[in-house]
């Protein structure tokens, strides 16, 4: 081996050996913990013989952006909902919890991280990007913590305080599944989570709910009116009757945190909220009264397609509208991917005070050729889209 | 003074010029609809994508037909003549497809499909006419027969042999 090739050689190994010293390990855990009675994941940076005392930062894309936690199931696949709260101080934290309102029993799932920041002590913070198992069975870690574990609801509100060093503010719901996709509910409605009722796999609405075009609440005496000890099942009685009165025919229905989402079907309307002519198809109008005057106007004027779907979600929780915009898509596939009756156990379930109805509409408009897209806010009001649909006076018995 | 073309003949200058004419009125009225239109807001988000189906109706046989004239423009065509008959089947599958394109753009607010579905959907019926179109005006346009004129000697097939 000549000179030259030995020192290339040379070169190439200590090059190497420098890059595998400097891109030290960086690896995180994810274990089932009880805390007080709550399921959660717990993720930890692991210390390793060369990461010693190793912190998340508080500030990581990871806990300031949405999308860069990902919790699926492993079992099936589906994207999870969950909550992140951050443990120990705002600038370093020692872990991450993550809890599920819709499950009530530890199940594998993968948490897919990216642009979480770790450091070590001094050293210079490093990204970590990757996946990682949390297993709940016999073979993976999991622990029950020493705090005596007390029966409590799995349901946890994003207000309430969770005690530790968990801090109510560190806490935001998990992003929205599949960006407006609702997903099949794990262990049973949020409904049914509280009362031990359960709904086998009803699908979950995304809740809260993405920001609509528009909304209003349908007043409670038009669902139930007087009647004592109403149930949801009133409610998707008065609903269901109402998009029967109006011809929606399709609807489907969701879980959502104790109560019910309908969608009905996407359907074409005119500008001011009214039924088209060509309500259930997707393609844009054509002439069909002959005037000079309409004639010339959809010659030389694009002609827009208005289209909406209606969601009546029925919970007794407050809620805000927040997370990715809904694709008209997405809102199309929504009246097929969901259950095709309301549950008895769901249906069951008391229509408490705290209980509302609110009809978020989203609406879609498109000009020219493409997909119809997400019109925000909408021209019309959410009153008047009930009131165009007619669902507001078949909700008034008229 | 040049010669009478005989009945079943006419003039290639004046034919081409009747075709050139005719396309330059038929396809000027084609784009300033199209213009107006566009201007209007008709092709709102689908601009790019109409003009792209758009230009090829038209301005490829407009291209040729003014390139041929121009580039005539300098010479004697006197005396070349074209057959009646055909002259007149170019300027019939001219104004067939002229109609046809003015009628795809004006029938556009009664179509079932809309936008570029509609406009892809129309070269069902106007390409196979485009096509009869073209191909006649490009024979025309390329014709150079002169009416009564005898034929030029042939060269002879091969060179003589010089002998000292």
């Amino acid at each position: 081996m000549s000179r030259c090739s030995r020192g290339i050689l040379l070169l190439s190994l200590s090059v190497a050996l420098t890059t595998v010293s400097f891109a030290a390990p960086v690896e995180i855990t994810a274990r089932w913990i009880n805390e007080n009675g709550r399921w959660l994941v717990r993720i930890e940076p692991v210390d390793n013989n060369r990461v010693r005392t190793t912190k998340f930062l508080g500030d990581s894309p990871a806990l300031r952006r949405r999308g860069l936690f990902q919790v699926t199931d492993a079992a099936s696949g589906q994207r999870m909902n969950f909550r992140l709260e951050r443990r120990g101080e705002n600038g370093a934290l020692s872990s991450i919890d993550l809890t599920f309102p819709e499950i009530d029993a530890p199940r594998k799932i993968t948490v897919r991280v990216s642009g979480l920041m770790l450091q070590a002590g001094e050293a210079e913070a490093i990204s970590y990007e990757g996946s990682v198992t949390a297993d709940p069975s016999p073979g993976g870690k999991y622990r029950r913590s020493l705090a005596a574990p007390t029966p409590t609801p799995s349901r946890q509100l994003a207000s309430e305080p969770s005690g530790g060093a968990t801090s109510p503010n560190n806490t935001f719901a998990g992003p929205l599944p599949g960006a407006g996709e609702p997903t099949a509910s794990p262990a049973g409605t949020a409904a049914a989570g509280q009362s031990g009722g359960r709904s086998a796999r009803m699908p979950q609405f995304p809740f809260p709910p993405p920001p609509a075009s528009a909304n209003e609440t349908v007043p409670r005496d038009l669902l139930v009116g007087a009647k004592e000890d109403p149930q949801l099942r009133d409610v998707d009685l008065a609903l269901s009757a109402a998009f029967r009165q109006c011809s929606y025919g399709e609807k489907s229905y969701y879980a959502v945190p104790n109560g019910f989402a309908i969608a009905s079907r996407i359907e074409q309307m005119n500008a001011d909220g009214s039924p088209n002519d060509d309500r259930w198809s997707m393609d844009v109008t054509p002439l069909r009264k002959f005037s000079v005057e309409a004639y010339l106007r959809a010659l030389f004027r694009a002609r827009p397609g208005h289209y909406r779907v209606i969601v009546f979600l029925v919970t007794d929780q407050p809620f805000e509208q927040e997370g990715p915009k809904v694709t008209s898509k997405q809102a199309a596939l929504w009246v097929a991917s969901g259950f095709n009756k309301l549950p008895r156990d769901v249906g069951e379930q008391p229509l408490s005070e705290d209980h509302s109805c609110t009809a978020l509409i989203y609406e879609f408009s498109r000009v020219g050729g493409g997909e119809p897209t997400f019109v925000e806010p909408s021209q019309v009001t959410g009153e008047l889209h009930l009131q165009k649909s007619g669902l507001l006076a078949a909700l008034r018995g008229q | 003074m040049p010669d009478e073309p005989k009945p079943d003949r006419i003039d290639l200058d004046r034919a081409r010029n009747l075709l050139g004419l005719l396309w330059m009125i038929g396809g000027g009225l084609l784009v300033v609809l199209v213009i107006g239109q566009s201007i209007l807001g008709r092709f709102d988000g689908l601009a790019q994508e109409f003009w792209a189906w758009f230009t090829p109706t038209i301005f490829p046989t407009l291209g040729l037909i003014i390139g041929v004239i121009g580039s005539t423009a300098l010479e004697d065509d006197s005396g070349r003549t074209v057959k009646r008959f055909f002259f007149i089947a170019s300027v019939a599958l001219s104004i067939l497809y002229l109609v046809a394109l003015m009628g795809t753009l004006l029938g556009e607010p009664f179509a079932g499909s809309h936008d570029m579905k509609y406009y892809n959907q129309s070269n069902y019926w106007l390409s196979p006419i485009q096509g009869l179109a073209v191909a006649a005006i490009a024979a025309l346009f390329n014709s150079r027969k002169k009416t009564d004129l005898p034929e030029p000697a042939k060269p002879p097939s091969a060179p003589g042999r010089l002998t000292p």
